[in-house]
């Protein structure tokens, strides 16, 4: 127990480690001089040279590395180069809102999979089940971004149900969770199904039916509750993906959360922007899978690494 | 070749329609320049937005150019994007893992250490940071898309090697003086070349999806070569009025990545089966 918890706990820091490195090393990614493309063409080589000193570039590349990390440390991630609004502050407001949708549709994705994965699992080999793993099939083919345009067309043009895009009411909450929530559930069902047949083909299951237990209380009560526990690192992983979906849901519904921040920040090469952006929207999955897997240990005793 | 065909005899309906639809795309990206009815880029302003109609079967952009020529075009550049990461990626991720799970030690150690890093961070995320500092482009696509590709590989062909590396044929032909190359090469990879197969279709349907969507962002495929994820995210200020320019490239993406998830999930299925007859008819043999 105790050496799987240091060894998961160690993977986190590694892995920590390597985002921040990354997203480090990402400013020497820009082709030719950080400071020149940064203030674009025409720009004098005084405010160049200032910018540069600024951004520290002047100094050698492990200075800047340790100056990055004293900074992260103190949370000074700098200003936004559009705004010069403190890149703190866009995050403070962004974050909660990229939280709310992810968190919306993660519940819609359980909702619909939980119980559709069972069902699946229960008539294996039959047409619901097919069925059921074919439109499953079918969600997973579909990107976000072909999905959230279609839902607007049906129910917000259309038929006009829903606000298109924007976040001022709860309303405009349904049609991105929806389009992130069903991509979910498209994936949930499957592994929910796979673990369902896998768990069905134990000897208690056997023995509970041996018993004279009904088959809805042996699926729902002992199979269910068995399969879901692999079912939980699942979610955790899944958060990624929703993470990385909520970049593109968030860009076509207008929604202000961390994702559109980013890609906004892209388009006006606001570098301190994309950067907070990506280490928020990494630590933030790191950190789901660590409590997820720590979670899991304490449930299963026989989860070892 | 012959393997391909045990396959595809195996495949059910839906995944033998999934193969033809494949098929098909391969050829209109291949013949894109004879099929497509009209140049990609050039424009008829005065019909821009127009519905489909005789001469333009699916319509007019929103600057006036012909969707299904574009269409054909997008094919092009969504296949040849894709074809390039997954070869490269399957590449690359077979040989990583064939050596870390073959000669085991601080390599495996470093590599498998460097692959959990790479699977706890999303994949698209480090696609996107990269481009997003690299700037657009196809070949900067290709480059983010190999960097986060060939992790799968390597983990599955890793995990698969020290399955197969201690078979007694491995531990034989090692005896009988083999050189390490050949033992890989010759007598284990075509051991583990069932799962790879079913990897590499389930990774064009990645693939194909993850070009789409930089260049849904304006992150990958730059005006004026047409692809499906610009030619989306171009229609979307358009959605009121014109609709269509949303439909077509929708459809084709999904029918693309459907059809590839379903040979992938078909092949799945059939290389378990076959590889359990398989057993059987040498249980049998010996």
């Amino acid at each position: 127990m105790s050496l799987y918890l240091l060894r998961r706990l160690g993977l986190a820091i590694v892995t920590l480690w390597g985002v921040v490195t990354f997203v480090f090393l990402l400013i020497h990614l820009i082709p030719g001089d950080p400071a020149e493309s940064i203030l674009g063409e025409g720009a004098r080589p005084e405010e160049i040279a200032v910018l540069r000193k600024s951004l520290g570039l002047d100094l050698s590349l492990a200075h800047q590395y340790n100056r990055f990390w004293s900074n992260l440390a103190r949370l000074e991630l700098g200003a936004s180069y559009r705004t010069g609004e403190p890149v703190v502050q866009s995050l403070r407001q962004s974050y909660p809102a990229t939280l709310e949708l992810t968190l919306s549709s993660m519940l819609l994705g359980i909702l619909i999979s939980f119980p559709l994965g069972a069902l699946a699992a229960r008539k294996v080999g039959d047409a619901t089940d097919s069925v059921i793993s074919s439109v499953s099939l079918l969600g997973i083919s579909i990107p976000h971004f072909v999905l959230g345009p279609l839902l607007i067309i049906a129910l917000a043009i259309q038929l006009p149900l829903l606000p298109v895009s924007g976040m001022e009411t709860w309303a405009h909450l349904v049609l991105p969770t929806i389009t992130l929530g069903t991509a979910l559930a498209a994936v949930l069902v499957r592994m929910i199904r796979s673990s369902m047949i896998n768990e069905l083909s134990r000897p208690y299951i056997l023995v509970a039916q041996a018993k004279g237990m009904s088959p809805r209380r042996v699926i729902y009560l002992h199979a269910l509750k068995n399969a879901l526990m692999p079912v939980v690192t699942i979610l955790g992983l899944q958060f990624g993906g929703l993470l990385a979906g909520a970049i593109i849901t968030e860009t076509i519904f207008s929604w202000q959360g961390i994702g559109r921040l980013m890609i906004q920040s892209i388009q006006s090469r606001d570098y301190p922007v994309i950067q907070s952006c990506i280490l928020g929207i990494s630590v933030t999955y790191i950190m789901i899978n660590l409590f997820t897997d720590l979670v899991y240990s304490l449930l299963d005793p026989r989860v070892r690494y | 070749m012959k393997r391909l065909l045990v396959y595809y005899r195996e495949l059910s309906l839906l995944a033998r329609l999934s193969v033809w639809i494949i098929t098909f795309f391969f050829l209109a990206a291949l013949f894109a320049p004879w099929l497509a009815p009209y140049p990609y880029e050039s424009q008829d302003l005065p019909h821009r937005l127009a519905g489909f109609s005789r001469d333009h079967w699916m319509g007019y952009d929103e600057l006036g150019r012909d969707i299904l020529s574009r269409l054909l075009y997008g094919a092009r550049i969504s296949l040849l994007v894709s074809v390039t990461v997954v070869t490269g990626s399957a590449l690359v991720g077979t040989f990583l893992g064939a050596i870390s799970g073959y000669y085991r030690g601080w390599i495996d150690e470093l590599l498998m250490r460097l692959v959990d890093v790479l699977m706890s961070v999303p994949g698209i995320l480090l696609a996107i940071s990269f481009v997003a500092f690299r700037g657009p482009g196809l070949g900067n696509l290709i480059v983010a898309l190999l960097l986060i590709g060939w992790v799968s590989y390597a983990r599955l062909v890793r995990g698969e090697l020290l399955r197969v590396r201690e078979f007694d044929f491995v531990h034989a032909v090692r005896a009988a003086g083999a050189r390490d190359g050949r033992v890989l090469w010759r007598h284990i990879l075509p051991n583990i070349l069932d799962p790879l197969v079913v990897q590499t279709s389930l990774g064009m349907a990645g693939a194909v999806m993850a070009e789409a969507s930089l260049s849904f962002l304006g992150l990958g495929i730059m005006p004026p070569m047409p692809s499906w994820g610009s030619m989306l995210n171009a229609a979307r200020s358009h959605i009121f009025e014109a609709p269509h320019l949303i439909i077509f490239p929708g459809l084709a993406i999904m029918s693309l990545v459907m059809a590839f998830n379903f040979v992938g999930d078909a092949l799945r299925q059939t290389t378990t089966k076959l590889s359990i007859s398989g057993t059987i008819v040498w249980k049998q043999a010996t």
